[in-house]
């Protein structure tokens, strides 16, 4: 068990630069997530800890010493690939017993202990039955838990695992989240994880950087990443629907909505001397989870806008409902036997209390 | 339905039997005149032997002939030569498609020379090898022949090779192994019924081969079976009927060869073609 850390990484592939001077510290015995879409960078951060990838420039650490001339073999980091990379020939035990058989690791134990180890893992991860088959016979999901698995019949320095639950189907992906957690906390080592899937970071991460375009975003707790997001990207990429952006002329107690039809939107008085100390330019951009936002009758003297209902997504308890306003399209999160019919009038309160700003030229967030 | 399926075999099994025509007809009629009586040969102009079967030709053919050594060293030199050419092109295109080793030029210099023709180097290998002290042994030879048939192997193992997710091999980097034993535990056993059909074609060139054992051999010790056919023909003209015999007697064991290795070799040189 070690810490890893990153420094100043930069990678190109041809003309595309997959990582720009990317650092993240994650601590010994972490569970730090990589969030980001594809081509964001993940498998490269991945692969360059690993030593697969070898960086233009930039230092890996793995237990505080360099890392970064050190060949793959040699740093022993597991690592299960998004694709999973069993080894076709083998059967599943073989694959599970191949990293204990490397020449490094070959005379650390003895036979019969790898054999144990490898029962032990199976019998944890409930692939006993399929130790004999090949892995053209497993399903996804068993494919998925034999990657797993072959990275944790070592004792490595770290786990490394590349978006290792995103091509579950969704029961078995839900079930892995806390096996994972769980297989983590009972390892009790070093795990560097990347997703696409913001639920994944957050139920699971002690640690989350978001990365975009090989650039990192923001490096915080899930709760950090969340409540205080340093950008209009991760605030956008946070959250399910993402947050609502309304672009504002800030006028001291209220802001007026630039759009078609303005309204006002109160601003409460802490965030008001937060503003007046921060901005340079009154033109700023509110930030609204579609959580925050709750129907009223259009007649309501308490709505602070209208709109009209366009289209209503059911997720069972909760519904997405997309609410037309002026030439803007407002996303509200909401239970589901409070939604008004498709076409008709709503008028609309925001919760004050948990706006976000950003700067409109930086996008950076005002806090 | 059925109708049209029965129709659509026969006409499958007309084909089939055309083309097999087409390729055996020659070999059919090296076998029935190596069995005909040698004054037939010459006066008769039928496919199958007329004045019944002889083995004369096949007892003459061996007698007058040092053949049975010929076809040792054809023997000794497919072999060899295959096996070098296999321990040098394997590894070779491997770090040529995995690590791009000698870049762009590596690749196309080892093409370049498959579609050179082979006379216009005979000179120079004849005096590199006079050089070496190699001429008119099976050494010589098997060097020429493995050296000559590593651009074919190269090319046809290139796909296999590309066909490996690499993903595989960075696994086994990680799992603890060295770039080598990963070609040996990984990549081999993938691409082994691609080294094995590339192994079979290369055996056939190098047992077919002619115009280099020509000019590197010239003792019975060295000849290898392409040329001991030639000797056939003689001042007292050409002798079909030895000739026909040897030559069957050359094909035969290829064709063991090819028969044993044929699954492989269908599935390997089909898979070339479609190049992933």
């Amino acid at each position: 068990m070690a810490s890893i850390e990153l420094r100043n990484i930069t990678k190109t592939f041809g003309k595309k630069v997959a990582l720009n001077d990317v650092s993240f510290p994650c601590k010994e015995g972490e569970m730090f997530c990589l969030l980001g879409a594809s081509g964001a960078g993940k498998s490269t951060s991945i692969n360059v800890i690993s030593g697969v990838v070898k960086p233009d420039s930039g230092k890996v650490l793995i237990g505080g010493e360099d890392y970064s001339d050190v060949f793959p073999q040699d740093r022993n980091v597991a690592a299960a690939f998004e694709n999973y990379a069993l080894y076709p020939h083998m059967t599943v035990r073989e694959n599970l017993l191949f990293p204990l058989n490397s020449p490094i690791r070959k005379k650390q134990s003895s036979k019969a202990e790898k054999e144990q180890r490898v029962n032990e893992v199976a019998e944890m991860l409930g692939i006993s039955e399929l130790l004999k088959r090949k892995p053209q016979e497993l399903s996804g999901g068993q494919k998925q838990r034999v990657a797993l698995g072959r990275t944790l019949v070592r004792r490595p320095n770290a786990f490394l695992l590349d978006e290792p639950i995103s091509h579950l189907d969704a029961k078995l992906r839900h079930r892995m989240r806390s096996e994972l957690k769980r297989i983590q906390h009972e390892f009790g080592v070093t795990t560097l994880y990347s997703t696409p899937d913001q639920l994944e970071a957050l139920s699971m991460a002690d640690t989350i950087a978001v990365l975009k375009e090989g650039v990192i975003q923001q490096i915080g707790t899930p709760d950090d990443i969340y409540y205080k997001p340093y950008n209009i990207y991760v605030a956008q990429f946070l959250g399910d629907p993402p947050m609502n952006l309304l672009p504002v002329d800030y006028q001291g107690s209220f802001a007026v909505v630039d759009c078609d039809s303005p309204y006002q939107l109160p601003i409460p008085q802490k965030d008001q001397n937060l503003l007046n100390e921060k901005i340079g330019s009154c033109q700023i951009v509110v930030g609204v989870r579609p959580r925050d936002i709750r129907f009223v009758s259009p007649e309501d003297t308490n709505a602070l806008t209208k709109g009209t209902i366009k289209i209503v997504e059911t997720l069972g308890q909760t519904t997405i409902v997309n609410v037309q306003v002026a030439s803007e399209e407002i996303k509200v999160k909401t239970h589901t036997d409070m939604v008004p019919k498709v076409g008709s009038q709503i008028g609309m309160v925001y919760d004050l209390q948990n706006f976000y700003y950003f700067d409109r030229e930086t996008s950076l967030s005002i806090h | 339905m059925i109708n049209k399926n029965i129709f659509s075999k026969i006409i499958g099994w007309v084909i089939a039997i055309i083309f097999l025509t087409i390729i055996l007809l020659p070999i059919i009629y090296v076998a029935a005149t190596s069995l005909k009586i040698p004054l037939e040969i010459r006066t008769s102009g039928s496919l199958f032997p007329q004045g019944g079967i002889t083995f004369e030709n096949w007892v003459k053919a061996f007698r007058n002939v040092p053949l049975t050594k010929y076809l040792f060293n054809s023997t000794v030199v497919a072999i060899s030569s295959t096996i070098i050419t296999l321990l040098i092109a394997v590894p070779t295109i491997y770090t040529v498609v995995r690590f791009k080793t000698g870049g762009a030029v590596l690749p196309s210099l080892i093409l370049g020379t498959y579609v050179m023709p082979p006379i216009v180097v005979t000179v120079p290998i004849f005096a590199i090898i006079k050089t070496l002290g190699l001429q008119d042994t099976l050494v010589g030879l098997i060097l020429v022949h493995s050296m000559m048939n590593i651009p074919l192997a190269f090319w046809l193992l290139d796909s296999y090779i590309r066909n490996i997710p690499v993903e595989l091999e960075h696994a086994a980097w990680v799992d603890g192994y060295s770039k080598f034993d990963t070609l040996l535990k990984i990549v081999y056993p993938l691409i082994k019924p691609g080294v094995l059909s590339t192994g079979v074609v290369c055996l056939i060139m190098s047992w077919n081969e002619f115009l280099f054992a020509l000019i590197l051999t010239y003792s019975d010790a060295s000849k290898t079976f392409p040329i001991g056919i030639s000797q056939y023909i003689g001042e007292h003209g050409m002798q079909f009927g030895e000739m026909s015999a040897a030559a069957l007697a050359g094909i035969i064991p290829i064709y063991i060869v090819v028969f044993i290795f044929s699954k492989n070799l269908v599935e390997g040189l089909g898979r070339s073609g479609v190049k992933g």
